[in-house]
């Protein structure tokens, strides 16, 4: 679908999914960790 | 709005927050992403124009982050509250990601469009510069060990450095740059045709509800950790 400059394009949108799609999984498992340490700590 | 600074209030708000946010960021990514790739190559930039709907609210959402991490800073110097301190902590790294984001889909951006990924005109490296002051004040969290100490340093420079945001806003006007004027939110409207705004608002919002969700989940984490410190001092050894 993209011809020109698709190299550009496309790397932009996997590095910024990638970046996001990280930042998700890192928060989600943070708050799942720290849910779970308080409950073992109660 | 003081009412929520109580963390208990603030989790409850919270947890039921945060699932809608993150349903509304998800829906809007998905509107953004169908209309983005819908639009035709702009006449100029061609096919790279899909990079704008990725780029720019990168860099509008690296910018808010960094106001609101130096709006809660303040709140935490002025009144000494623990959860300004936590939220303005919390934003950090997002805000980093996003400027991060912002400064590589530019550059991929401007290869093809400048011929050069990088040219240290007054725009890029102002927002260079907020990059660093990110990674700047994280490094100075993690340095200093007494939280209270930390949280104080760590606000100050944020407040020095939020002199950088005017400077990233208005650069373009104040200097000539090879980055182009401000062609979005201008008097005058915007000089940018509808087809394009609607993709790049809808992004834009994505992005701000996705900047929101990660927020709240962060400062919640950070009050989860911190009753669990005090519940293992509490025990004591």
């Amino acid at each position: 679908m993209i011809g020109d400059y698709g190299f550009y394009v496309w790397t932009a949108y996997w590095i910024s999914a990638a970046g996001i799609v990280t930042a998700v999984a890192l928060t989600v498992l943070g708050r799942m960790r720290a849910r779970a340490r308080l409950e073992k700590l109660k | 709005m003081l009412r929520y600074a109580n963390p208990t209030r603030f989790l409850s708000l919270s947890t039921a927050l945060v699932p809608w946010l993150g349903a509304a960021s998800a829906a809007l990514f998905a509107i953004g992403l169908y209309l983005g790739f819908r639009v035709p190559p702009d006449y100029q930039q061609g096919e790279t124009v899909r990079v704008m709907f990725i780029h720019v609210p990168a860099a509008w959402t690296a910018m808010m982050g960094y106001g609101l991490m130096a709006g809660a800073s303040l709140v935490g110097l002025v009144w000494r509250h623990p959860l300004a301190d936590t939220a303005a902590r919390a934003a950090a790294p997002l805000g980093a990601l996003f400027t991060a984001l912002g400064l590589i889909t530019g550059s991929l951006w401007g290869r093809p469009m400048w011929g050069t990924y990088w040219v240290w005109d007054g725009r890029l490296t102002s927002f260079l510069l907020l990059l660093f002051l990110y990674l700047g004040y994280i490094a100075l969290w993690n340095a200093i060990e007494d939280e209270t100490r930390a949280a104080r340093a760590a606000a100050i420079l944020a407040l020095v450095g939020a002199v950088n945001l005017p400077i990233i806003e208005f650069s373009v006007d104040w200097w000539t740059t090879l980055h182009q004027g401000e062609s979005i939110l201008r008097t005058g409207g915007p000089l940018i045709s509808a087809v394009y705004l609607w993709p790049l608002f809808t992004m834009a919002l994505a992005y701000t509800f996705l900047f929101f969700t990660l927020w709240l989940m962060r400062i919640e984490t950070e009050i989860l950790n911190r009753r669990a410190r005090s519940l293992m001092l509490a025990d004591g050894p």
